[in-house]
């Protein structure tokens, strides 16, 4: 809401400046976004009056003779088509400077010296009329500044309140600032001179529905003369952001933003008189709105309808065919009480959000219909000429009774944390125009009818904490000894981000919601449960359209846009949950478990020159899940095992105590162009939920051996068809505790042994529990292996 | 015969003397010991030949011999030392580095910039009782609207556009039906935090469709709005510095009153004005506000026994006032030189 500081003066007698009225304003919960200064770099712009106008006659301009008052009459030159002698206009004479910084001169157009400007309302930086120049309202006054003139210097102050439907208009505010400053309110009047024919004798209102109209009245006024409003209304609307467009809806804007009731002129004769109804559409009903669009109603929506049918949509905009037009001269103007919930539902079905909507959705009192209504008539037939019918049809079926609120003081001070005295608070209500009676213990609090927010208890609380001032509440600290604590879950979260962060990897964040394409380049056949996709029904964009059941696409867009970015070298994890829907369409809320995606692109220390650039390959990946795994206290293994977007011969499945915690691999080739990756990328996705249920408790210390260990040296040659993992499990097995390490320190396969084997040298430890081994037992525990080997797997030992 | 004993033992010892000052070379030192001092060196010849001297004669020679012998092995040793010293001294020359080539790194990993301001405001808030709780982020139209005191075709909704999935199932536009969700499950005290991903539809450089927020929700006997106010002042003291002042302003949301909204001393100039704050030297930084009393009838608390306050911040506004980031997208584009920073 804009409001005028100016206009605000018309209610209450406002001493501070407007920034600090905006500070006093924001204080007691009108949310002040801004003060704008408007009608600002005017100075030198004056109302002049055309008093002679002929045609150029070199050129399609005319030449004005202007009288600008004091300084005498000036030639002036212009394009435009819309002036007549005798039209006030804004001029502008050499040595000013318009708003937009173009300083004014004597110049020669075809001959003839122009000694001026005359201006647009564009041009004044008022409106965005462009096409012809600004004739001003009759009442300007010759050759005064036009600023002045029009009332055009302001402050605007924008206040945001978005529970209080009663300052979405002027009065609104003024009582809150009347309240704040400890002034009085002063409404204007509304005198009414009736005369003729009874409103009644011309049409009835009936009301369907008075759950979505709670109340209509109607009132007539005839013999009106459609003009340009004078300055002042003008001025007032310009302020506040709208646009004059004549006296008459000039009025129904103005009434609407002095008390936030909007209303509706119709041409009175342009509608089949008899009775006016407020309805339901019919089904496929079709009205011509305001904007001149053909619209198709639905049943749910409440219009205005005359014999030959809707003439408005409630609330929301009216019909073409009964819009007031320059030759309207008697005029039924609707003010009335629409249901904000259905009024919101036809707005946004229709797409139509107006200033009125707005005032509807957010709450309009039936209470403040007629005042509205009469303050509007009466404005009418002030500025427009026009004589009032007597009476006013006044459908209002079940007259709204004041809330009462009960009021416990004490209870109010032990929300706040206050010791603010009963009589305190009675004084603040009443600022704020709640009638206040003691009754015993409790106090009833009338709330008048125009703060439709306020309906209990709590609401008066706040009433109160903010008329006493947020600043004056104290600042304590609550009592109570709880412990502050996270879940299990929470923790394993915290741990898993330590240990990736620690193996050297970015923590990235990507959306949740995803390009269903994503599924096609992952090369996901149409039964793989991962496109099981729950589907927003208004994304932002068709990449944005799904919720994700991997964090896999994720993690590779990001990849993509850092090599698209030449960033080649990224190493990064994301923790995060995916959304899995039990059916589809989804009728219960899914399970959202946590996952976890790894992602290596290029090399961990980039190009340098202590060693080789180096692309991370698998065995960088899988180090990096061991090491998490291991981080976790958790025992892993691995079985070759692939995934549509693997490499066939690069992938595995993590298992923990034989349950599936994840995979990883290297990204399928087909997979790397779709994503338009530059370099291999090996990627892993662990489920947290299960990592969760297999994590150990505080795991127990095992006893470091303190006897010497013995480490001997196995280079085997293999064929080729054994794993590391088998050959590893039968040296354990067959060695024995006293087998205390067994690690893997080369590999070689090639020219220098035969091709369908392969040569793996490990180093083992060998120590045993409570003494020394000799080398007599290390032999024979290391024969047993040998023969073990050689017999179960046709491995021999390559002896030196 | 003594006599010419006595000179022999001073021409050795003199000539050793003479050879420890001529050795150059730390292998010489080996060579000169073994000559003199070693089992068949000279010195020790001499020294094996006193049993053969009459028993008178011995420790005079004896004596001779043994001052001899010391002198030596001292000169040998300090000058031994003296070339040990000029070897080293030759060695860490040509051993020197150019320090300023840069080291052999290894990869440092780091949390997101948002992960690192949720870990702050956790460990804040926990300092202070509150355990850190979950909820789902999507939701139903009934917890994350109409429990919350906002029914259908309500114009709060325009406060938080929304992602629809089906008429009553949408990803959540706040924190807040975590609050909901909480209370169901517990009686009071609660004391809770719960961060977590929101959505809304909404997307330029200040809004991202999904984002963070924090929110908090204190439900005892005795909580008051001065409560509200002192703890979410110690929040902001410890999360921006002890330095930062901060106002309550009145404000609305529809699942507490009274409202409030919490500005800070801008932390960029303290409060003096400039570009971040908009020259109002403050920024705000969370909404708070009693629980309304239809929100703790809804999950079947006595408003009249339990009394709470609430709480919700944006962590990307946090996050993006403390780094000075100007666009939310840099946020979500994990750029790997972005994530550096952090």
């Amino acid at each position: 809401m804009r409001v005028s500081y100016r206009w605000l003066q018309d209610y209450v007698d406002v001493d501070i400046d407007a920034h600090e009225l905006a500070k006093r304003l924001t204080a007691v919960g009108l949310t002040v976004e801004g003060v704008a200064s408007i009608g600002e770099g005017l100075e030198g712009i004056r109302v002049g009056r055309i008093v002679e106008s002929s045609p150029h006659p070199d050129a399609e301009l005319r030449i004005c003779r202007v009288d600008v008052g004091g300084s005498g009459i000036h030639t002036i030159l212009s394009g435009a088509t819309n002036v007549q002698t005798g039209d006030l206009v804004p001029v502008a004479l050499p040595g000013t400077r318009l708003p937009g910084g173009h300083l004014v001169q004597v110049v020669d157009m075809k001959g003839i010296r122009s000694e001026g400007v005359m201006l647009s309302e564009s041009e004044v930086g008022v409106g965005t009329d462009h096409t012809g120049i600004w004739i001003l309202p009759r009442e300007a006054g010759l050759g005064s500044d036009l600023a002045d003139a029009l009332g055009l210097r302001d402050q605007v102050i924008e206040i945001e309140a978005y529970n209080r439907a009663d300052c979405l208009g002027m009065i609104g505010v003024a009582r809150e600032v009347a309240a704040l400053l400890g002034r009085s309110l002063q409404l204007p009047p509304t005198p009414l001179v009736e005369s003729g024919e009874r409103i009644e004798e011309r049409i009835q209102v009936r009301i369907d529905d008075p759950g979505l109209c709670s109340r209509y009245t109607a009132r007539r006024i005839q013999g009106v003369r459609v003009a340009p409003s004078v300055l002042w209304m003008q001025a007032r609307l310009r302020a506040a952001g709208m646009r004059p467009i004549n006296n008459l809806v000039d009025v129904t804007n103005f009434v609407m933003l002095e008390i936030g009731q909007p209303l509706h002129a119709f041409d009175a004769n342009r509608l089949r008189e008899g009775l006016i109804q407020v309805r339901l559409a019919g089904e496929g009903e079709r009205i011509r709105t305001l904007d001149g669009e053909d619209r198709e109603l639905r049943p749910d929506m409440l219009v205005i309808a005359d014999a030959a049918g809707a003439v408005a949509i409630a609330g929301v905009m009216g019909g073409l065919e009964t819009e007031v037009m320059d030759k309207t001269n008697d005029v039924l103007l609707e003010s009335a009480a629409f249901r904000g919930a259905s009024v919101r539902r036809t707005s946004r079905a229709l797409g139509l959000r107006s200033e009125a909507s707005m005032r509807f959705e957010k709450g309009v009192s039936s209470e403040g219909v007629a005042w509205a209504s009469n303050r509007a008539a009466s404005l009418m037939q002030q500025l427009a000429g026009g004589t009032v019918a007597p009476g006013m049809v006044d459908a209002y079926p079940a007259p709204s009774k004041p809330v009462v609120v009960h009021l416990r003081s004490g209870r109010v001070n032990r929300i706040l944390g206050t010791q603010i005295k009963f009589e305190e608070m009675k004084a603040m209500l009443e600022r704020l125009h709640f009638d206040v009676t003691p009754a015993g213990d409790v106090i009833q609090v009338a709330v008048p009818y125009f703060r439709q927010d306020v309906d209990s208890e709590i609401d008066l609380a706040e009433e109160i904490a903010r008329m006493h001032g947020y600043d004056n509440i104290a600042a304590t600290i609550p009592g109570g000894s709880p412990r502050g604590q996270k879940s299990e879950r929470m923790r394993l979260q915290d741990r898993t981000k330590d240990l990736l962060v620690g193996c050297g990897l970015r923590e990235c964040i990507t959306y949740s919601f995803i390009s269903p394409k994503s599924y096609d380049r992952l090369r996901l056949p149409p039964e793989d449960v991962r496109r099981r996709l729950i589907r927003l029904r208004n994304p932002l964009a068709e990449d944005l359209s799904v919720l994700r059941t991997t964090l896999v696409p994720g993690v590779l867009e990001t990849l993509a846009r850092n090599a698209h970015r030449q960033q080649d070298d990224a190493f990064l994890f994301e923790l995060g949950a995916v959304y899995l829907p039990d059916e589809l369409p989804l009728h219960r809320l899914p399970v959202e478990p946590l996952r976890c995606a790894i992602a290596l692109m290029g090399s961990a220390s980039g190009r340098n020159w202590h060693e080789r650039r180096r692309d991370a390959d698998f065995f960088d990946l899988k180090g990096v899940v061991e090491g998490l795994l291991e981080g976790l206290r958790l025992q892993g293994t691995f079985v070759a095992e692939t995934q549509p977007f693997l490499h066939p011969g690069r992938a595995a499945a993590i298992l923990v105590d034989g349950r599936r915690l994840g995979w990883l691999g290297e990204l399928h080739p087909e997979v790397l162009s779709a994503y338009d990756l530059p370099r291999r990328v090996q990627v892993a996705e662990l489920d947290m939920e299960a990592v969760l249920s297999a994590t150990p408790g505080v795991t127990e210390y095992a006893a470091i051996g303190r006897h010497p260990a013995v480490v001997r040296d196995l280079a085997l040659l293999s064929p080729k068809e054994w794993t590391g993992a088998e050959i590893a499990a039968v040296i354990q097995e067959v060695g024995g505790p006293v087998v205390r390490d067994t690690s893997l320190f080369d590999v070689y396969e090639g020219d220098r042994i035969p091709p369908d084997k392969r040569s793996l040298a490990y180093s083992i430890t060998y120590q045993a529990e409570g003494r020394t081994l000799t080398d007599d037992e290390v032999g024979a525990v290391e024969g047993r292996i040998r023969t073990a080997l050689q017999e179960r797997m046709q491995i021999s030992v390559r002896d030196k | 015969m003594q006599m010419a004993l006595y000179d022999e033992i001073d021409r050795v010892r003199e000539e050793a003397l003479a050879a420890c000052a001529g050795m150059t070379t730390v292998a010489e030192v080996e060579d000169v010991r073994v000559r003199y001092l070693g089992k068949k060196g000279e010195l020790t010849q001499l020294l094996r030949g006193l049993v053969a001297l009459p028993a008178e004669e011995r420790p005079e020679a004896g004596k001779r011999l043994n001052e001899a012998r010391d002198a030596v092995e001292r000169a040998l040793s300090e000058r031994g030392a003296e070339l040990a010293r000029a070897a080293q001294d030759v060695r860490l020359v040509a051993e020197r580095l150019d320090v300023t080539l840069p080291g052999r790194r290894f990869p440092l990993g780091s949390r997101h910039p948002l992960t690192q301001t949720i870990d702050e405001i956790q460990r804040i808030f926990m300092g202070m009782g509150f355990e850190v709780v979950e909820g789902p982020e999507v939701e139903s139209d009934e917890y994350n609207f109409q429990r919350l005191n906002i029914p259908l075709d309500h114009p709060a909704r325009d406060m938080q556009d929304t992602f629809y999935i089906t008429d009553d199932i949408l990803l959540r536009t706040q924190t807040s039906p975590v609050q909901i969700r909480v209370m169901e499950k517990r009686k009071p005290p609660v004391r809770v935090i719960a961060p977590g991903k929101v959505y809304r539809v909404d997307a330029d450089i200040t809004h991202s469709p999904m984002f963070h927020q924090v929110e908090g929700l204190l439900v005892d006997t005795h909580v008051t709005f001065a409560d509200l106010k002192g703890t979410l002042r110690a929040f902001a003291q410890e999360m921006f510095g002890g330095g930062t002042d901060v106002r309550f302003r009145p404000s609305y949301f529809p699942f507490t009153e009274p409202s409030a909204e919490m500005d800070v001393t801008c932390i960029m100039c303290g409060g003096s004005g400039c570009r971040v704050c908009k020259h109002e030297g403050w920024v705000e930084i969370l909404g708070a506000g009693m629980v309304h009393p239809k929100a703790l009838l809804g999950v079947g608390y006595d408003p009249e026994e339990s009394v709470g306050f609430a709480f919700g911040m944006g962590v990307e506004r946090i996050t993006m006032m403390r780094h000075r980031i100007d666009d939310i997208r840099l946020l979500f584009e994990n750029d790997v030189r972005f994530l550096r920073q952090f």
